[in-house]
């Protein structure tokens, strides 16, 4: 029996499978059961078939990303993580040793310090 | 997988051999190599009031030191103590002018190190080359 909201609503199924649906179990001709039930076995037996024939590469992947799907978040997560502090590391590094490098080229040239100080320094630039 | 004791036995070990290779953040004056000492001789009266991070730009100039010419060592020396008692916005200030200074084209640069120097001279006659706060 349907319930009573879907009677309301408009049916969306052909005619042939809504007469089927709408009958009550119980009142089903041999015919229809016959039917029903050869259908049944029928995808058993494919089913039965599929199960035996060996995996795809596409289906164990996705199997084993379904198991795994925790691990996978997880690994993607630290693989983000070490990307990101590893690039960040690096950059900092770089600035590091570029400010070093700009000191001693500061230190080690003929300019005295006071001259790099403004205003002298802009003074003397943009003269 | 890594188990979490595992993964923390693993950072300890990382965090020791880290410790052990490292130098201390704030060494004094005794604890600096003779190198150190060395190069950084105008500064052993005052390291210690330095803070951590002054020291460690300080340090960090060592290793190049030693690459320098003879006339550039003694520039560096000569700058050393002045450049020491800078603040760190000073310190900045210069090396932004620095950069400044060598984006310029060569023949401007030549000229405005040319100026720079005429000025300071101008200014200070008879300078020792060392800026004094």
């Amino acid at each position: 029996m349907k319930p009573a909201m879907q009677d309301d609503a408009p049916n969306s199924l052909p005619d042939s499978l809504s007469r089927l649906l709408d009958q009550p179990s119980a009142n089903l001709e041999d015919a229809q059961l016959r039917a029903l039930a050869a259908i049944r076995q029928q995808a058993l037996t494919r089913h039965a078939e599929r199960l035996a024939e060996p995996d795809t590469l596409r289906e164990r992947l996705s199997s084993w990303l379904l198991l795994h799907a925790l691990q996978v978040k997880r690994a993607l997560a630290a693989a983000g993580f070490a990307l990101v502090a590893g690039g960040g590391l690096m950059m900092v590094e770089g600035m590091l040793a570029e400010e070093e490098a700009v000191d001693i080229a500061i230190l080690s040239h003929e300019l005295p310090l006071e001259s790099m100080l403004d205003p002298a320094f802009s003074g003397a630039v943009h003269d | 997988m890594i188990k979490p004791s595992q993964c923390l036995a693993l950072l300890m070990m990382l965090a020791a051999l880290q410790a052990q290779a490292s130098p201390p953040p704030n060494p004094r004056w005794e604890q600096l190599s003779s190198e150190q000492q060395s190069v950084l001789s105008v500064l052993g009266s005052d390291w210690d009031r330095y803070s951590p991070d002054k020291k460690q730009d300080l340090l960090n100039l060592v290793p190049a030191y030693q690459k320098l010419g003879p006339a550039e060592q003694i520039n560096l020396q000569q700058k050393l103590k002045a450049w020491a008692d800078l603040s760190q916005q000073q310190r900045d200030e210069i090396r932004a002018n620095w950069k400044k200074l060598q984006s310029l084209p060569n023949k401007e640069r030549s000229q405005a190190i040319a100026r720079l120097k005429q000025n300071t001279d101008a200014s200070m006659p008879g300078r020792a080359r060392s800026t004094h706060h």
